[in-house]
């Protein structure tokens, strides 16, 4: 297999794209430098990414626990669990000494 | 107190990360560059790439990646910093059609507990955008899915039960997100997958995995959907496996490096390009095979060379297959990939390079050209990248020709052939006559233009619509046209009254002449003169320049007497704006142009400073007054195109190019030692030229692209390890470590070979041991060879090189006198490395003497460990070796012998000293200062820094006050406190200041950039030159208290004038930061931060400074002007 079948058709998004490109004068070295942006207004964040406290040695015992009563006909029991899981809230509080973004 | 200011004079340039995506439209296609902390936003265009933005981050990028959520038709940029800070960020045109950076989420990633791993983050992207996947600590995997409602995105830890992880990706075309992974065990190393159930944040089950890859494996490559899978990479085979098919390759030219980066060429992945660490571009090719349903599955892998490229850290497949390569260890580079090879046996072809001086290992700091202007020669790139770089403040003229013509008073190009672009003639004003000259190729001869005159100075000469020509002297203007005969004089237009005409303005219709105080406007036509308009001035012309905007442009004019600037307005001269100059020099040159979008009026005086205002081009009022002292003489201003843009050269003895960027003026000198006048040049022979006149010469050179910075390179070849310049010899000496290839020969022994030519192997002369296999290593396959090489100063080209032993490293190099032998030496200390050793045992001390073209021996001393640093010292060579600290005298016998020792460190790695003090840069206890008491001959410790930092570089300040950098890439103060009442404290280094400065510190040097006679009214002191792995440069100053608290003012009140993209406080990103404690800077301004203040709009800047007080010079405070700060930054940045 030659190279040259690795080498044909190599993909094109835009056909025009590099071909005013001049090497003519051997290798060009890009000196132009983008210009400086600076946000001065203040767009919020969409979406905050904030990290789960629960250790994790605790969601999986929750989880465990939820499977255990999931299988288990003690409904009131499941419920209750449920919503504590839901609040993914452990009773304890958790501690915020963290920068909380 | 400590007070400084840290300021990045060349930003970084190593590149960590590229991607390539639509990120600014649906339609454009980008790339996008990170280096370290800057995003570079490129256009992809057909003439090349358009650098677009440039956004600063308040943290160093670990990791870049891109993805597509499925509702948007734009790619997104997810960001993780090295101090955890995750960021996810969209590039948009904003209503002003300006460029904007959202950050569409923002967060801390880090967790209060968990090893960080070993080998690094890692973080991965599900292929249809449903969740990221971060490897930040040992055990733990964490991630982010991202639900495009929620107002927040809930990070979650799961547990990995692999701990050793190399490598991560996410598979494509799985219904659940599915993890493969490389990872280690005591059995090798394996690859597994993992499926993801994201509702329930936890692993569900392991669809396929296979235990025992190869034992370097250490690349993943997700494949495209429909083959799915995944791609390993391995030290010498590379294997594809997709739970079912296994396809494994070991193509023997893969086999010597190992590859450490690749990117995808075609979207359904049958291609993909791979790079190794010696800079070998290959490409992978995956052969398919149809199935007997239809489908296809992977039926071989190829593997084929392409070409050299530069080291890679990263690389990304642009269109047309061009695809850029981000190095770090050197300029980073576009290739193009072409089925024809060239010379070489190439299938890759360089295009374009993007400079790079990463990493920066050492530097000196040399007056070369002995103008009072530093040079800053640093020891950039490694291996086949290595290389010196000159780095200069200021712009270069490369003389072409020169030509013997004393008393020169003006000078001007003409295009005297039809129809041509070049420039084919120059005209020379002198005294009382004018001589034209003709360009014919190189060749330049005196010829004549019928109708011109001779005999009488030009005022002005140049080619005017309809073909024609205008000549300007005091007598009048004459319009020369082509006529049947060759050119001739057509019309001409005579100033009335006594007075001659002195100055003149042209554009291609319009003359503007002042004979005394009267100034004349004439239209040009096809072969006439009309006079359009007359005005008289109160007082006599001084100069004058026409702004653009033909028939209705702005007229500048300077006044003798009143010294003013009026601004008038054509056609019937109408005065607009009168503007007095303080002080009783006349101004001399005025020049009104366009730079950037930004119309200038500057107006340079008898007495070589200038003012220079902003018009507004409607009203011709002028604004935003500035001065600037651009020399002692006269200074002539013209403007010249370089590159397409409008540039200005001021002509005096301290000439400067005068350009914009970004929407400022930047002042930056020339390497001409004077100017009297100059054109611009275009002519066939001399393209894109410049014409410059002395007091004796005439002389055609190119410039150097506009840019404040200058950097020319010396490839080696080899990597440069330390430097050291001696001005007595007119040398530079070098350190370079050499990689050479063991061959096996017949007779069962080895000899090394040179893998390409380098600088230490292709030497003029050289001496030395000749390389031989080192006993301690017989089945090594490399050999790395130190060499002390010396270069001409002038023309850098290598005179000598000195070979090293085997197994001899190279660590320090210092040029010394010593005693009272009158002998500039080269000092080498060097170290025996054994592997078996934990740290070397043993060195020597070499010295060596250039002299009549010959590089001479002239001591050797055998030391018990590695020679780390070494420094002149009173006439003695000082040593840091291994963990002591030694002093050597020379004597009269020519030999080093050990005076005194200090033994308090772990290893003793750096060493500076001023008078008798040494501060001594420990690789764990932080820095420590020494006496050395010359009558008993020893060295007394007088204090140390307790803290335990682990030291990259330091530097005495001044007497009491010390600069380090460590590490956890920050910068430290310790001061020394003489006057403390107890013993204890006395002996107490204490850490007066702390920033980040968020990057590795290689090498400190006392200096600046910048020439010691330019007027910095910024009262800095005690310039430090602070150069980093990833090529970065910074000055630290000390500040005296009051502007450093100003400053604090000011810093302060940017950090929320300057919104932070990606949400992390500027108070967070310059806090000291190390494994053990976060403190809040103190003692520094972020010189970068405040010099953005001249990037704002003047209403930001005024809102910013609102309420701002300024002593006005009597001690009394008053409210600070936009002005006041702006000449204050501006001062700040003219210091580097």
């Amino acid at each position: 297999m030659s190279v040259m079948e690795f080498l044909k058709d190599l993909p094109s998004y835009d056909e025009h794209n590099f071909t005013l490109f001049n090497t003519d004068h051997g290798i060009r070295n890009c000196s132009k430098r983008p210009s400086i942006y600076l946000q001065t207004k203040d767009i919020p964040s969409e979406q905050i990414i904030v990290t789960e406290k629960t250790n994790i040695l605790l969601r999986y015992l929750h989880q465990q626990w939820e499977k255990k009563n999931n299988s288990s006909p003690k409904k009131r029991d499941q419920s209750h669990i449920e919503q504590n899981g839901d609040d993914s809230r452990p009773r304890k509080r958790p501690c915020l000494n963290s920068p909380l973004n | 107190m400590a007070y400084h200011y840290v300021v990045t004079a060349q930003k970084p340039t190593a590149v960590i990360a590229c991607v390539t995506g639509n990120f600014t439209s649906p339609t454009d296609l980008n790339l996008l560059v990170a280096k370290v902390t800057r995003l570079e936003m490129y256009l992809v265009t057909p003439e090349g790439l358009r650098p677009m933005k440039e956004v600063g981050l308040y943290g160093r990028v670990a990791k870049m990646k891109m993805f597509r959520p499925p509702d948007e038709n734009k790619d997104l940029v997810f960001i993780l910093t090295a101090r955890y800070n995750a960021m996810i960020l969209e590039w948009k045109m904003g209503p002003n059609e300006q460029l904007e950076v959202i950050t569409r989420a923002h967060g801390d990633v880090s967790s209060r507990v968990g090893k960080p791993s070993e080998n690094g983050m890692l973080a991965v992207i599900d292929p249809q955008a449903r969740v990221i996947g971060l490897r930040l600590y040992d055990g733990l995997f964490k991630i982010i899915p991202l639900d495009k409602d929620s107002t927040e995105l809930k990070a979650v830890s799961l547990r990995l039960e692999e701990l050793n992880v190399y490598d991560v990706e996410f598979m494509h075309g799985c219904a659940n997100p599915t993890l493969i992974l490389i990872h280690q065990d005591l059995n090798g190393r394996h690859i597994k997958t993992h499926e993801l159930n994201v509702r329930d944040k936890e692993f569900c089950k392991i669809p396929w995995k296979q235990d025992n890859v190869e034992t370097e494996a250490s690349i993943l490559i997700p494949v495209p959907s429909p083959l799915g899978g995944a791609i390993v990479i391995g030290q010498e085979s590379i294997v594809y496996h997709d739970g079912q098919n296994y396809v494994a390759v070991a193509p023997p030219q893969i086999k010597l490096t190992p590859i450490n980066c690749y990117c995808r060429v075609d979207t359904p992945g049958h291609r993909y390009l791979l790079g190794d660490i010696a800079g070998r571009l290959f490409m992978l090719l995956l052969e398919l095979q149809e199935k007997m349903d239809g489908t296809q599955t992977v039926k071989d892998l190829k593997v084929e060379l392409l070409g050299d490229i530069p080291i890679p850290e990263c690389m990304t497949y642009l269109d047309n297959g061009v695809v850029f390569i981000g190095s770090r260890l050197g300029d980073s580079a576009l290739v193009r990939l072409s089925t024809t090879r060239d010379e070489a046996n190439q299938y890759v072809q360089p295009m374009e390079s993007f400079t790079s001086l990463a990493p920066i290992v050492d530097m000196c700091v040399v007056d070369l050209e002995r103008q009072g202007q530093n040079q800053l020669i640093t020891c950039s790139g490694a291996f086949k990248m290595g290389s010196l770089r000159i780095i200069r403040n200021g712009i270069g003229i490369q003389e072409q020709a020169s030509i013997d013509l004393p008393g020169i008073k003006g000078m001007w190009a003409l295009t005297l052939a039809d129809n041509s672009t070049y420039h084919d003639t120059l005209v020379l004003a002198f005294v009382g006559q004018t001589r034209v000259l003709a360009l014919n190729g190189e060749e330049v001869e005196e010829t004549e233009i019928k109708g011109f005159v001779s005999d009488r100075q030009t005022f002005f000469t140049g080619n005017v619509c309809y073909n024609q020509l205008i000549q300007v002297t005091d007598e009048g203007i004459r319009l020369i046209a082509r006529g049947p005969n060759g050119w001739e004089l057509a019309a001409e237009w005579r100033a009335g009254g006594s007075r001659g005409v002195s100055v003149v303005a042209c554009s291609d219709t319009r003359a503007v002449c002042a004979a005394g105080p009267r100034i004349y406007l004439v239209a040009v036509h096809e072969r006439a003169l009309q006079p359009l308009a007359e005005v008289c001035m109160d007082e006599e012309v001084a100069c004058l320049d026409l702004g653009p905007g033909g028939e209705s442009a702005l007229l500048g004019v300077g006044l003798w007497t009143d010294i003013s600037v009026r601004v008038l307005r054509l056609p019937d001269l109408r005065p607009l704006h009168k503007e007095k100059l303080s002080g009783e020099i006349i101004p001399r040159s005025l020049l009104i142009c366009v730079l950037e979008g930004v119309c200038y009026l500057l107006c340079a005086l008898g007495d070589g400073s200038m003012f220079y205002f902003t018009v507004d081009q409607e009203t011709g009022v002028l604004s935003n007054k500035k001065k600037f002292t651009l020399g002692t003489q006269p200074t002539v201003l013209r403007t010249f195109r370089s590159l397409s843009t409008t540039n200005i050269f001021a002509c005096s003895d301290r000439p400067t190019v005068i350009f914009s960027s970004n929407h400022k003026l930047v002042f930056s000198n020339v390497n001409l030692k004077e100017v009297t006048h100059m054109c611009s040049l275009n002519a066939l022979a001399y393209p894109d030229s410049l014409a410059l006149a002395t007091d004796s010469t005439v002389t055609i050179g190119t410039i150097d692209e506009i840019q404040k910075l200058h950097i020319r390179t010396v490839p080696l070849g080899e990597t440069p390890r330390r430097i050291a310049y001696q001005e007595a010899t007119q040398t530079f000496g070098v350190i370079t470590m050499r990689v050479d290839k063991l061959e096996w020969t017949a007779g069962g022994g080895s000899a090394a070979v040179c893998v390409r030519a380098s600088a230490s192997s292709a030497a003029a002369a050289t001496s030395g041991a000749p390389p031989s296999q080192p006993k301690h290593a017989p089945n090594a396959l490399d050999l790395e060879l130190h060499n002390l090489l010396l270069l001409d100063h002038h023309t850098f080209e290598v005179l000598h090189a000195h070979q090293l032993m085997p197994n001899e490293f190279a660590m320090s190099l210092v040029s010394c006198r010593l005693s009272d032998d009158p002998n500039h030496y080269y000092a080498v200390g060097t170290a025996i490395v054994n592997p078996e050793e934990s740290e070397p045992k043993q060195g020597r001390l070499l010295l060596f003497h250039w002299t009549e073209g010959k590089l001479i021996q002239v001591a050797e001393k055998e030391i018990k460990g590695a020679c780390y640093a070494m420094v002149e010292f009173n006439g003695k060579l000082l040593a840091s070796i291994n963990s002591t600290v030694r002093l050597f005298e020379w004597t009269s016998d020519k030999e080093l012998r050990l005076e005194c020792s200090h033994f308090n460190n772990i290893v003793a790695l750096y060493l500076k000293v001023k008078g008798d003090f040494i501060l001594v840069g420990d690789i764990m206890r932080s820095m420590s200062l020494l006496q050395y008491k010359q009558m008993e001959g020893s060295f007394e410790e007088i204090a140390r820094d307790h803290s335990p930092n682990w030291m990259t570089a330091v530097e005495i300040l001044d007497d009491d006050t010390f600069l380090g950098a460590e590490n956890n890439f920050n910068l430290f103060i310790c001061q020394k406190d003489g006057a403390a009442t107890t013993d204890e404290d006395r002996q107490q280094l204490e850490n007066m200041g702390r920033f980040h400065i968020g990057d590795m510190v290689n090498v400190m040097q006392h200096g600046s950039l910048v020439a010691q006679h330019a007027d910095t009214a910024a009262p800095v002191a005690n310039p430090v030159l602070v150069a980093t792995v990833t090529g970065a440069i910074c000055l630290v100053v000390q500040l005296p208290q009051e502007l450093y608290e100003f400053l604090h003012q000011l810093e302060e009140r940017l950090t929320h004038t300057i919104k932070s993209v990606g949400k992390i406080p500027h108070s967070f990103w310059r806090s000291l930061n190390s494994d053990i404690t976060t403190e809040a800077a103190e003692g520094f301004i972020d010189g970068d931060l405040i010099e953005s203040f001249l990037d704002l709009t003047r209403d930001i800047q005024k809102e910013t400074i609102q309420g701002m007080q300024i002593d006005d010079g009597d001690g009394m405070k008053r409210d600070a002007t936009v002005d006041d700060l702006i000449k204050i930054v501006e001062d700040l940045t003219r210091i580097h």
